[in-house]
C-alpha cells in the first residue's frame, strides 16, 4: 500500500467512526432545526459528505464535532433559502393538530411547531443549548458568533417559546 | 422562562428525538462522499487549465445527468426509476404512510404493518377525526370505525364483521404502497423532469391509471415518493404531500386510540356530508 492509499484508508476509517458515533446526534439536531425527519436525513448526509471532502480541516479543528455541526447549520440555512425560492405549489400551511392524546404529546407537538417558526440562529441556539447541552462558549463556537450573541439569541428564543405557549394556553 | 421551565424544555426536546437513529450505512455514505470528492477535485482541476475547463465541466455535468445534483441517477430511464421506487417502497414496511391532501385539507395516516388508518379532515375546533382499526382482528375481517366531529360535537361508531378466517398477516392489496407499485408498474411511465421540492431533489415520474394521469415526484436519492399530482379526465387536479413516518409509540397511540371528548353526542354518522374515507 503506497502512502496515498494509506492516507485514504485512515481517512475512511475515521469517517466511518465519526458517522457511527455522531450521525445520530447530528440527525436529531437536524430534525429539530428542520421539523422533518426526511429533510433531516438529507441534511445530515450532505453535511457528512461535505465534511469528508474537507476531512483534513475537520481533523485539524480544535473541536471536530463543532466544525461538522457548523457545516450542518450552514446546510440547513442553505436549504431554507432554497426552499423559500423553489417550493412550486401551494404548501399545506396549517397542518391539522393530531396530538390530543395527552398533555405531554400536545405540548411537545406545539413545541416543535413553535421551534420551527423561530429564526434559524435562535432555533440553533435552543437546539445546541437545550438538546445537546452545550455551554454558551461551545454554542458560540458552533455558530461562529460571540458568547454575547448566544446569550441574546437564547433569551429571545426562550421568550418567543414562552409567548407561544402562553398564547396557546399550553402549560410548559 | 425559569430554570424549571428550561429543564422541561430540555426534557421535551430530548423526548421529541428519542428513539430516532441515523440509519444511513457509513459505507454507502463513504462511497457517495468519495464520488463527491472526486467530482470536486476534477472540477477544481479543470478550472485551472483554460479551454479544457469547459470540456471538463461539461463532462462532469453530463456524467451526473443534467443539473440534477448529488444523488441523481446517471441515467434517468423511466423503467429504472419505477423499479427503484418499487424497491424503496418494498425495502422497509415498518412505516406509517402520511398523505396530506391539499385540496380537501385531509391528512391520512395508514400503518403499513397493520393497515389501521387515521384521518383528520380540516383543522382546529372544526376538524373531524376518524379511526379505522386494522381490517383484520383475530384472523377475521372485522373493521371498527370511530368518527368524531368537533364542529357538530358529535361522534359515531361502526363495527363491520364478515365471515371468513384469515390466516397469517392481513392481505395488503389495499395499502397505499401496493396501489402505488401497481400504478407505476404498468410500463407506461415517463420521466418528465427533475426539480426541488421541500428540500428533496426530485425526479418527476408520470403515468396513467383508469383515465387519470398522475405525476409522482420521488426523491432522487431514496426514491421514496414525496409529492403527487393527479389530474382527472375533466381536468380536475389534486395535489398531495407523501411521507414515510417511523412507527413511534406516540404516533401509533394517536392513530389507534379513538378520542371522544366529554359531552359529545353519539349520532348515526358523524362524518355527515364530509369527504368519505376508505383509502
Amino acid at each position: 500500500m503506497n502512502q496515498t492509499e494509506q492516507v485514504q484508508t485512515g481517512r475512511d476509517a475515521e469517517f466511518r467512526e465519526f458517522v457511527r458515533n455522531r450521525g445520530t446526534p447530528l440527525h436529531q439536531s437536524a430534525y429539530l432545526l428542520c421539523g422533518d425527519w426526511h429533510l433531516a436525513d438529507d441534511v445530515v448526509q450532505d453535511t457528512l459528505i461535505k465534511a469528508y471532502q474537507h476531512w483534513k480541516r475537520v481533523r485539524q479543528a480544535d473541536n471536530p464535532e463543532a466544525y461538522v455541526r457548523r457545516i450542518l447549520i450552514n446546510e440547513v440555512r442553505g436549504r431554507w433559502r432554497r426552499r423559500e425560492r423553489s417550493v412550486p405549489v401551494a404548501e399545506f400551511s396549517v397542518e391539522p393538530s393530531v396530538a390530543d392524546a395527552s398533555e405531554d404529546v400536545a405540548r411537545r407537538d406545539g413545541l416543535l411547531k413553535a421551534l420551527v417558526t423561530l429564526p434559524l440562529r435562535q432555533r440553533a441556539t435552543v437546539v445546541l443549548r437545550y438538546l445537546e447541552g452545550l455551554s454558551e462558549r461551545e454554542t458560540a463556537a458552533a455558530l461562529g458568533c460571540s458568547e454575547g450573541t448566544v446569550k441574546s439569541q437564547s433569551s429571545r428564543a426562550l421568550a418567543s417559546l414562552k409567548s407561544f405557549f402562553d398564547r396557546t394556553g399550553t402549560r410548559l | 422562562m425559569n430554570t424549571e421551565q428550561e429543564i422541561q424544555l430540555s426534557d421535551d426536546l430530548r423526548h421529541l428525538v428519542a428513539n430516532h437513529r441515523f440509519q444511513a450505512d457509513p459505507d454507502s455514505l463513504l462511497q457517495r462522499a468519495r464520488q463527491a470528492r472526486r467530482r470536486g477535485m476534477a472540477t477544481r482541476g479543470a478550472a485551472g487549465i483554460g479551454v479544457l475547463a469547459v470540456a471538463a465541466a461539461g463532462a462532469v455535468i453530463g456524467f451526473n445527468g443534467s443539473d440534477s445534483g448529488a444523488g441523481a441517477p446517471s441515467v434517468q430511464d423511466a423503467a429504472y426509476v419505477a423499479r427503484q421506487v418499487s424497491a424503496a417502497l418494498d425495502s422497509d414496511a415498518n412505516y406509517v404512510y402520511r398523505i396530506t391532501d391539499h385540496g380537501q385539507g385531509t391528512v391520512w395516516y395508514q400503518d403499513q404493518v397493520t393497515m389501521s388508518q387515521y384521518w383528520v379532515y380540516g383543522s382546529g375546533n372544526t376538524r373531524t377525526e376518524a379511526w379505522d382499526s386494522s381490517p383484520v382482528i383475530d384472523h377475521y375481517t372485522h373493521l371498527l370505525d370511530t368518527t368524531v366531529n368537533y364542529k357538530d360535537r358529535t361522534y359515531s361508531t361502526s363495527d363491520q364483521k364478515l365471515n371468513g378466517y384469515i390466516s397469517g398477516t392481513p392481505p395488503k392489496e389495499t395499502t397505499f404502497v401496493e396501489r402505488t407499485k401497481e400504478s407505476i408498474g404498468k410500463g407506461d411511465d415517463k420521466v418528465v423532469g427533475t426539480g426541488d421540492y421541500q428540500g428533496h431533489h426530485v425526479i418527476k415520474l408520470s403515468y396513467a391509471v383508469d383515465g387519470q394521469t398522475s405525476q409522482m415526484w420521488v426523491d432522487s436519492t431514496s426514491y421514496q415518493p414525496v409529492y403527487l399530482i393527479t389530474t382527472d379526465s375533466d381536468g380536475h387536479q389534486d395535489t398531495s404531500d407523501l411521507a414515510f413516518l417511523p412507527r413511534t409509540s406516540d404516533l401509533l397511540h394517536t392513530m389507534n386510540t379513538p378520542r371522544i371528548p366529554a359531552g359529545f353526542t353519539k349520532v348515526a354518522d358523524a362524518l355527515g356530508d364530509g369527504p368519505g374515507h376508505g383509502g
